[in-house]
């Protein structure tokens, strides 16, 4: 009963030396980094000097602001006017997203979300092999920002992901994303070359799927 | 204290109560055949409902850090995990001020073990979920989807997997040491003698 006994308290103590080794050894020697971080990137601009980037923007949007999405289907939103929304590159160039007199896709994108990250191949895929019309033009949104989520910092994302297309930073209000009505990431927007919306539906697809959604509301 | 010291430091306090209690389920499992197995499992018997009652306090702690001070903001799977792991925090801690050790030890493993259960399956699938992220939707919330990874240790440890060993470890702390009516009234006596 004594060696139980004995047994029992080096258990106890063999437990508690460890997480005390633990806890020393990991205040001594730090956290180190996990899989997110907390950097900041430097981009190139167009004059072609390097920039640290802003990875929140002003933001403003004029006209009416779209209902936030519901029912793809059933879209309240289409055929309605999408408010102009003037804005800035991660380094600082002012973007705008307003009717160009051609179609526009407007992609919200955050870059921790798993969905975005599987997105943005498929959409750089139906572009290269020629399926997306000529005429479509594509700009994307980095929105719901955050420093302590994976992938950070989006402007470095765009580049890691090989995002072809301009990036508009969207503020830390994502006052973007509210003013097009996006209820979830990633959010996309058709818009015709008057302003109209034609289509808005959120979450990742395939290519067959996105080159049936463009066919069908895009005029041909 | 920053978040990457606590992630490191919950990560590492996690996989050890994982690691130890597979350990004891293994020395529980081959009991019969080696006595010094035997031996190790009655030796930690006295000591499973303290160690039960050290892991979901701690992880209750490291939760609400990771909510209040480094502003993770739990998911909707994350809050049910909280509703199985909060509780087997409070009636392990009832149990342990409990004078009738060996009466509460078994009455507690009653009511704690369908929570760690429960819990488990529910970190589990919130796991297999973050590397599935299609499994549940095609689309992230904008507020804190599920799919959400606030952070990955050595690759594999986040928030689901810490709480999946914190409740393997409850689980396993009070089944591997639990004692049948007949068991219970010799080891109350061996006690007592002690």
């Amino acid at each position: 009963m004594t060696a139980q006994k004995n047994q029992t308290k080096f258990i106890a103590g063999g437990v508690a030396a460890a997480i005390a080794a633990i806890v020393a050894v990991v205040l001594v020697v730090g956290g180190g980094s996990s899989s997110s971080s907390t950097t900041t990137s430097t981009i190139t601009s167009n004059s072609g000097d390097a920039v640290a980037a802003a990875e929140f923007q002003p933001v403003e949007a004029e006209g009416e602001m779209l209902s936030q999405l519901e029912d793809p289907d059933n879209d309240l939103a289409r055929g309605k006017i999408a408010p102009v929304v003037n804005g800035f590159g991660f380094d600082g160039a002012p973007l705008t997203i307003a009717p160009k007199g051609k179609p526009m896709l407007v992609v919200f994108l955050a870059h921790w979300c798993p969905h975005c990250n599987a997105e943005i191949p498929r959409l750089i895929e139906w572009k290269d092999s020629g399926a997306m019309p000529a005429d479509l033009g594509v700009v994307g949104v980095s929105t719901g920002a955050r420093d302590d989520a994976p992938n950070w910092p989006p402007s470095q994302w765009v580049v890691d992901k090989a995002w072809p297309w301009p990036v508009m930073a969207d503020n830390e209000d994502q006052s973007a994303a509210v003013a097009f009505g996006v209820s979830g990431y990633p959010g996309l927007i058709l818009l015709n070359g008057d302003g109209k919306v034609l289509a808005r539906r959120s979450g990742e697809a395939g290519i067959d799927e996105l080159k049936a959604w463009a066919q069908e509301f895009l005029p041909v | 204290m920053d978040s990457d010291t606590m992630q490191l430091l919950s990560a590492l306090l996690a996989l050890f109560a994982v690691g130890g209690s597979l350990v004891l389920l293994v020395a529980r499992l081959t009991a019969r055949r080696f006595s010094a197995a035997g031996n190790f499992v009655e030796a930690f018997r006295p000591v499973a409902l303290p160690l039960a009652f050290l892991v979901p306090a701690c992880a209750m702690f490291g939760s609400l850090w990771f909510s209040e001070v480094a502003n993770y903001n739990p998911c909707k799977l994350c809050w049910y995990q909280r509703a199985c792991m909060y509780p087997l925090a409070v009636i392990l801690l009832v149990a342990l001020v409990r004078k009738n050790k060996v009466a509460a030890r078994q009455e507690v493993t009653v009511y704690a073990l369908p929570l760690a259960v429960l819990g488990s399956v529910i970190s589990l699938y919130h796991y297999l979920l973050e590397w599935n992220p299609t499994w549940e939707t095609n689309v992230c919330a904008i507020d804190v989807p599920c799919t959400t990874i606030w952070f990955r240790r050595f690759g594999f440890v986040s928030l689901p997997f810490m709480a999946l060993c914190g409740f393997v470890s409850v689980a396993i702390l009070l089944c591997a040491t639990y004692t049948k009516n007949r068991e219970v009234s010799d080891t109350a006596e061996q006690l007592e003698k002690v």
